[in-house]
């Protein structure tokens, strides 16, 4: 189907349009939003607001952008904002843990396991998510759209409604960020 | 030198550790799901529970700091009545007739 007849559909509120974009686009947003999250749960609520997002602002959507790269951006935002209220959330975790240990598991959860990493390289991911989980917002971003989506410089600067080279710059600076950390971790696990 | 090149080692492999992944699928029924939520949603805009304007910052804390000075207001002014007519008691026990109860015991 042609994209522009696809988005007149939505924007028109067609039922099956708006399926056939939500099949469409499911994985996408889901593994996207999952990746920045860290939580299966909690990733597919995000990705229903996503959904619901997309749903009602798409008679503001111009085509200046292409559908995915507009769907991106609206998942990446949605991913991020989520996750800085659980960053703030954390910080009132004392008050919270008062009520109990099972409070507690909640602010300390087990490591993230990504389901479709390959099997020989599960332990190694885990350790590395934790990693990313510590970059700036836009460079965790941007890694995730590179590493974990496949999308190449030109499509994660549109995405993200950077210059090439800052996009370029800011993968430069998550990677460095990585191999310091684990560095780290590395040298204490080995002395 | 070896613990470099070992270390060196461990950061290549575990920053490669996302290369081969497959893009992981929400459950099933992600778009029924979805449905249901869109429509809750949809009904809460429809049939709000709440007024908006009441659901507005300005709105709630104006109205929580009428409750307390009302309160207060309240509280002080009950307070001065009961110091400033210490006879009440007196004639309430008068007008209910509990004198003569007690002199009848």
């Amino acid at each position: 189907m042609d994209e522009k007849q696809f988005i007149t559909d939505l924007q028109k509120g067609s039922q099956s349009a708006f399926r056939h974009l939500v099949d469409t686009f499911q994985n996408k947003v889901f593994n996207t939003v999952l990746s920045i999250v860290q939580n299966a749960e909690e990733a597919e609520d995000v990705s229903q607001e996503v959904f619901i997002e997309i749903f009602e602002s798409v008679g503001k959507f111009k085509g200046e952008a292409k559908l995915s790269t507009w769907i991106y951006r609206i998942a990446t935002n949605k991913a991020i904002e989520y996750h800085r209220r659980k960053k703030a959330s954390k910080r009132f975790a004392f008050l919270t843990s008062l009520f109990g240990e099972n409070d507690e598991i909640v602010h300390h959860p087990a490591d993230f396991e990504h389901p479709g990493i390959l099997l020989e390289n599960k332990e190694r991911a885990k350790l590395l998510f934790k990693h990313i989980n510590q970059l700036t917002d836009n460079q965790k971003v941007a890694f995730t759209l590179c590493n974990v989506e496949g999308l190449n410089y030109q499509e994660i600067s549109e995405v993200m409604q950077l210059s090439l080279s800052s996009v370029e710059s800011l993968l430069f600076r998550a990677k460095t960020n990585l191999r310091k950390t684990l560095k780290e971790f590395y040298v204490n696990q080995i002395i | 030198m070896k613990n470099k090149d070992e270390i060196e080692r461990q950061i290549d492999e575990t920053v490669g550790a996302l290369e081969g992944m497959e893009r992981a699928a929400p459950r099933s029924f992600f778009y029924t799901r979805l449905e249901a939520k869109m429509d809750i949603s949809g009904m809460q805009q429809r049939y709000p529970i709440i007024p908006k304007f009441m659901a507005r910052p300005t709105f709630v804390w104006s109205f929580l700091a009428l409750v307390v000075l009302l309160n207060v207001g309240v509280v002080i002014r009950f307070s001065q009545k009961t110091i400033s007519e210490p006879q009440n008691a007196s004639s309430f026990a008068k007008e209910y007739g509990l004198n003569t109860l007690d002199s009848n015991l």
